[in-house]
Order: structure tokens, then sequence, then C-alpha cells
């Protein structure tokens, strides 16, 4: 067996587990190796000093497993912080929106009044003060909205529906 | 040579310098580009490039052109906007360091 076969098993086995970003990770790794002892041979080595060499250069598979294991699990977070800003942001919108239209509905069909905690009516005190609430709960869950939007466009957060991207495409 | 927290601005600006590339062409203009001097175990750089195409600054595709597919990365928009600022950022640090070790520092130290 070559040592560049050999190598691979090894990384193979360190991968066990990760699906789709592990295969991605062992293509790319054999078509990098092999391509570094191609060139270590076009500069006069051996075949079986060449792929040492590339074996080499690439770094022991458990150093190198770890590395990609470690980017999966980051990924995992990341995406799970942007869909948890998500959802409470429409969560907030939704609330604040529902909540309006309650208090606009109520107060349609509940008589105005004059005396303020009269059962049965609306003051325009408390009408102020339950549209104020529903427009901050709205306006709170739009800025996460607009927060997570900057944050996926500018830091960059990863986005929720973008996935793992170790995933091959077709 | 420890690379972590430049990795990421290096990968970048290669890509932006020599267009889309895969990971081999990748790690073999950075050795070269500095001389040798970032020689790290080539393996790790998949991670980092991943790690990018994961956050959106870096896009990639399979290219079946070559007699064993490979993977061919290339900067996005957004990997051009995080490239310049992290430009900016090393500059800044560098002009910090500079101004604190002396201008000598790079040949006293070397």
């Amino acid at each position: 067996m070559s040592e560049i076969e050999w190598y691979l098993d090894e990384l193979f086995d360190q991968l066990a587990g990760t699906g789709a970003a592990g295969r991605r990770a062992l293509m790319e790794a054999e078509y990098h190796l092999r391509a570094a002892a191609a060139g270590a041979m076009a500069r006069g080595l051996p075949e079986d000093q060449a792929e040492h060499e590339a074996v080499g250069r690439f770094g022991p598979p458990a150093l190198v497993a770890r590395k990609m294991r470690s980017a999966q699990g980051a990924g995992r977070l990341s995406r799970a912080v942007s869909t948890g800003w998500l959802l409470a942001g429409l969560a907030g919108c939704g609330l604040g929106v529902a909540y309006l239209v309650e208090v606009w509905w109520h107060s349609w069909q509940t008589p105005a009044c004059t005396v303020a905690l009269a059962y049965g009516c609306y003051t325009t005190g408390m009408l102020v003060t339950r549209v104020t609430t529903a427009t901050t709960i709205a306006a709170a869950g739009a800025a996460l909205l607009l927060g997570r939007w900057l944050a996926v466009r500018y830091a960059p957060l990863t986005s929720s529906r973008r996935g793992f991207v170790l995933r091959p495409r077709r | 040579m420890d690379l972590r927290g430049h990795l990421d601005l290096l990968l970048l600006k290669t890509l932006r310098d020599d267009g889309p590339a895969h990971g081999y062409a990748i790690i073999a203009s950075l050795r070269e580009r500095s001389l040798g001097a970032f020689d790290l175990p080539e393996g790790t750089v998949y991670p980092a490039l991943y790690r990018l195409e994961r956050d959106g600054l870096v896009g990639s595709e399979w290219d079946a052109s070559a007699a064993r597919r490979r993977r061919v990365y290339s900067l996005t928009p957004a990997g051009a906007r995080v490239l310049a600022a992290k430009r900016r950022d090393w500059r800044n640090f560098a002009r910090g360091m500079r101004a604190v070790l002396g201008p000598g520092a790079a040949e006293e130290f070397g």
C-alpha cells in the first residue's frame, strides 16, 4: 500500500461520522496529496519519497481531522445562533402586530369611556399605552431582524438557510 | 510561524490576487509568496477554507475538467469587503507595532 493510500485510510478513520463533509474533505485531501507527490516527482524525487514528502507536508491525520471537525462544530453553533436570532425577530414582529390588531379590534368593538378602570370600555390613556406596547414589541422584533441581516451581511453570521457548506453540490 | 488570526486574511488575499483556485494551488501560492515563511501543515488550510465558505466569504464548486475532480474556490463580494476591512485592521496593527518597536524592528528581531 502506498503512503498516500495509508494516509487517506487514516484520515477516513479519523473523520468517521462526519458524513458528506468528511467525504468532501477526503476527496480534496486525495487530490492535494497526489498533486503534491506528482510535483515532487517532477523535481526528481522517486515515487516513495515524493509520497512521503506530500504526506509529511499535509500534517498528521489526527490534527487535520480535529481541525476539520472543529470547523464543522463551529458551523453548527453559528447556525444555531443565527436561527435563534431569526426566530426571536419573527416572534417579536408577529407578537407586536398581533397585539396591535387585537387592540384595534377590541377598541373598535368596545365603547370609549372617560373614567379610568371602568369595566368594558377603553379610555384614551389605556389605548395609547396598549398601542405603544404593541408597537414597541413589533419594533424590537424588526430591530432583531435588521440586526441579524446586518450580521449575516457584514459580520458575517452564518445564514440559517445556508446549511452546511461542506455538503457536496451536484 | 504561528498564523492564528491571520490565515483568513492571507487566504482571502491570495484568492483576490490569483483568482479562482483549488486548495493545492492556493497553498502553493501562499508558500511561494511568503518566501517559504508560511510553511504550515497543508491539511490545516482546508478547514480554514471551509470556515470561510460557511461564512459566505468564499465560494466553491467542483471542477471536473481536470483528470481528477477538484474543488475550486473563489472570493465572493462579501469576502472582498471583509478582506478590505481586515487589511485596514492589519495596517493599523502594523503601524502601532512599528511605532512601539521602532522602524528597524524587522531587521533587529528578524
